[in-house]
């Protein structure tokens, strides 16, 4: 049934299962210039806005966008007159180990749409941040953002953002996670990837993810009613430790996948503790299936 | 109120709801403290606040119960991870509000606003009836003069040109009425007015095909159209229409809820039971962002099936029933309920509504209508005409102000909504400023007046 006017998708920036074929960074960035190619087919004139996630969160995993990708973006939504939307709403406050995700690419989107880590789970807030050139013609029209929701700027929701993005700032958590993120992605790679049912691990900063594959050669997933990345979950549950399990990472229907976010005051021997536990419980999980 | 630089450096970074900035950067107005039934600004003038904040302070502002709860809370748990399992104190809230709603209305499920609930209402709605049998049923049906939200969806059921032909095509599959009020000098009463209104319901059912419409979406009371009050009348009907065409009929209390009208919910000050309820704003006492989608149990049990069907409402939100908005609205649930808050509104309401007819003295009310302490006065130019006077309105919302009096004003009628620890005393005292606004606001406009003429 239609949920909104039909709006037109681009394939994800999946290097591992790349939808082109190619290898990055040989690639020619196809799946940016697919941008150009959906804005064309739907009239520029008709299309508004892009948005994408900087890292793919419960979508894929923890996937970064390639290296020059969010710079084709940009460049293809100058080009047509599209603003670009960064959706923040896990990837913003330090959790990729800058400020904002974007920071990345160097590149500036048009809105910023974030959440989350902005209140660390104290209380309820998101934003959307825009650029003067979004907001100044509504300005300049004399005319009002109908829009609004009651307890959206409440004083509890963000004296609670307050205190933690001073905490942030004072702490120099998002440098930790950049840090403490590159040590956790190399342990990963050097003790999970190993195990027989890892297929990738990937992440930027301190998000990070893995995904769960049959034949790590033919990367080959496991039939999505053997619901792999919940026993995964599962299993590092028993060991004590919380994961966040995604499916869907090939044609939206199977492939599994495990998400890790840790709170940025996260410390080596920490770190240490949870991939022991990851690869324990991915050890054991693939006795019990192969 | 005179703001320094970087008061209107950070003013030009942002936009107030709904609001024309330039306008209010001419006149702004910053807020610092709330206690009781006041507002202070920055520059300590005191606000009576007549409408709790925007009907949402049902308790005043700073209630030491509710602050008391939130402490405790803060303590313990402010955030469980909501795909894993759920709070103690969620379990806890969803019992609460389960003990205060009607009928078979116990299925709860918390969110953080009222724009939240109507949406997830509706998606509620659509999957329900595609794993019952009637998938082709998607379309709702609301009214013109109607407001249940921001978000795309709430968007498109709410009718409120101007506030949304900015951001239109909306979704599709919205279909629209119009309220009574809307039909009322066509009929010589306001009942036969009701009658007419609710039938239109039933005519937009049959000729768009009943096996297409999904739902029925109302505010019991409308505060966006002017604090529309429709008849029992109107309800039962709309409630006998949806029973037998096999439609959802949805009440947006999300103004209403939490005692206001007299009850907790309009659906009992009417006394007809809708099938959904969505609450929000009164639920949270102002102090955290909270709202719940109510439904019959019956349907709620249609989602669950054995484990090989993977049913599932594929829906959720972050924040949704976090420990923190959950351990408020059970503080506030306790609060209304031990002091019968919702009693108290209706009797307030009364006093209320004799004190807001006295206003009819000046010539310009055509009526004072609401429920409970949910109440509008109409502004007309004079009682013959019964002409709209927005002029007087625009005036009221400045010398309002300057009284030291916040109400909800739109501009040909204002509504009051005050926190239910008022007692008449405080009433007479906001009636007093409303008077003392409504004459210098008149006062305003026939000079403007005379000065034009002249």
């Amino acid at each position: 049934m239609p949920m909104f006017v039909d709006s037109p998708h681009i394939p994800p920036t999946y290097c591992y299962r790349c939808p082109f074929d190619s290898t990055h960074p040989n690639c020619g960035l196809k799946c940016a210039q697919a941008l150009e190619t959906a804005i064309l087919q739907y009239g520029a004139e008709n299309v508004a806005a892009f948005i994408a996630e900087p890292v793919v969160g419960a979508a894929l995993g923890a996937v970064p966008g390639p290296e020059g990708y969010f710079e084709k973006i940009r460049e293809i939504c100058d080009k047509y007159n599209v603003l670009f939307i960064a959706d923040e709403v896990m990837t913003g406050w330090g959790r990729t180990g800058t400020m904002f995700g974007m920071e990345h690419w160097g590149v500036t989107p048009d809105i910023i749409a974030t959440a989350k880590g902005m209140t660390s789970g104290y209380t309820p807030l998101a934003a959307i941040i825009a650029h003067n050139r979004v907001w100044e013609p509504l300005i300049a029209n004399n005319s009002p953002f109908r829009a609004g929701h009651t307890l959206g700027a409440n004083a509890v929701s963000s004296a609670g953002a307050l205190a933690v993005i001073d905490y942030l700032l004072k702490n120099g958590l998002v440098d930790n996670s950049a840090r403490m993120g590159e040590y956790f992605l190399q342990r990963m790679k050097e003790k999970l990837l190993p195990v027989p049912i890892i297929g990738d691990v990937r992440g930027k900063g301190l998000m990070l993810g893995f995904e769960i594959v049959k034949d790590k050669a033919a990367k080959t997933p496991f039939p999505a009613e053997m619901k792999m990345s919940s026993k995964l979950q599962a299993e590092a549950f028993q060991r004590g430790l919380v994961t966040y399990s995604c499916t869907g990472c090939l044609h939206g229907d199977s492939g599994d996948m495990i998400l890790l976010a840790p709170p940025l005051i996260i410390t080596k021997e920490q770190i240490d503790e949870i991939v022991d536990i990851l690869v324990a419980s991915a050890e054991s999980l693939g006795k019990k299936t192969l | 109120m005179t703001i320094d630089s970087r008061q209107e450096q950070l003013l030009k970074r942002t936009f107030l709801d709904y609001t024309q900035m330039t306008e209010f950067l001419r006149n702004p107005l910053i807020f610092h403290k709330a206690q009781g039934l006041y507002y202070w600004d920055t520059e300590g003038r005191r606000y009576f606040d007549a409408i709790g904040g925007v009907f949402v302070a049902t308790l005043g502002h700073g209630h030491p119960r509710v602050l008391e709860a939130m402490r405790r809370q803060m303590e313990t748990m402010t955030f469980a991870p909501p795909l894993h399992g759920i709070a103690d104190v969620t379990l806890d809230f969803i019992e609460k509000v389960g003990s205060v709603t009607p009928g078979n209305l116990k299925f709860i499920k918390p969110f953080s606003g009222g724009s939240e609930a109507t949406e997830s209402a509706m998606k509620f709605t659509r999957q329900y009836f595609k794993q019952t049998g009637h998938p082709s049923k998607y379309k709702f049906i609301s009214r013109y003069w109607s407001y249940h939200g921001g978000t795309a969806g709430a968007m498109s059921a709410s009718g409120s040109g101007a506030r949304k032909s900015k951001f239109e095509p909306q979704m599709p599959g919205y279909l629209k009425v119009f309220p009574p009020t809307f039909y009322r000098d066509r009929f010589s009463s306001w009942e036969e007015c009701n009658r007419f209104a609710a039938q239109t319901v039933e005519d937009v059912i049959v000729n768009e095909d009943p096996e297409t419409i999904a739902g029925v979406l109302v505010e019991p009371v409308g505060n966006t159209g002017g604090i529309i009050t429709p008849t029992a009348e109107y309800f039962q009907i709309l409630r006998d229409v949806c029973t037998r065409y096999n439609v959802m009929l949805i009440f947006d209390e999300i103004i209403t809820g939490y005692g206001k009208t007299g009850s907790m919910f309009a659906a009992q000050t009417y006394g007809v039971t809708p099938d959904i309820i969505c609450c929000g704003k009164g639920l949270s006492a102002g102090v955290i962002p909270i709202a719940a989608m109510i439904a019959r149990e019956d349907m709620a049990e249609v989602f669950w099936g054995s484990t090989e069907q993977n049913l599932a409402f594929a829906h959720g939100h972050t924040f949704a029933g976090n420990p923190l908005a959950c351990a408020v609205g059970i503080a506030v649930t306790d609060e209304i309920v031990e002091k019968q808050l919702d009693k108290k509104a209706r009797r307030l309401g009364d006093h209320l509504v004799m004190r807001l007819e006295q206003l009819k003295k000046y010539g310009v009310v055509r009526e004072v209508r609401g429920k409970g302490i949910l109440l509008g006065v109409e502004l007309v130019r004079d009682t013959k005409s019964m002409a709209p006077y927005p002029e007087l309105g625009i005036a009221l919302k400045r010398t309002a102000l300057k009284n030291g009096l916040i109400l909800r004003i739109d501009p040909t009628w204002f509504a009051v909504a005050p926190a239910l620890i008022a007692e008449e005393s405080d009433l007479d005292e906001m009636c007093q400023l409303i008077e003392k606004s409504l004459v210098d606001a008149l006062d305003e406009v026939t000079r403007s007046a005379r000065t034009t003429a002249a």
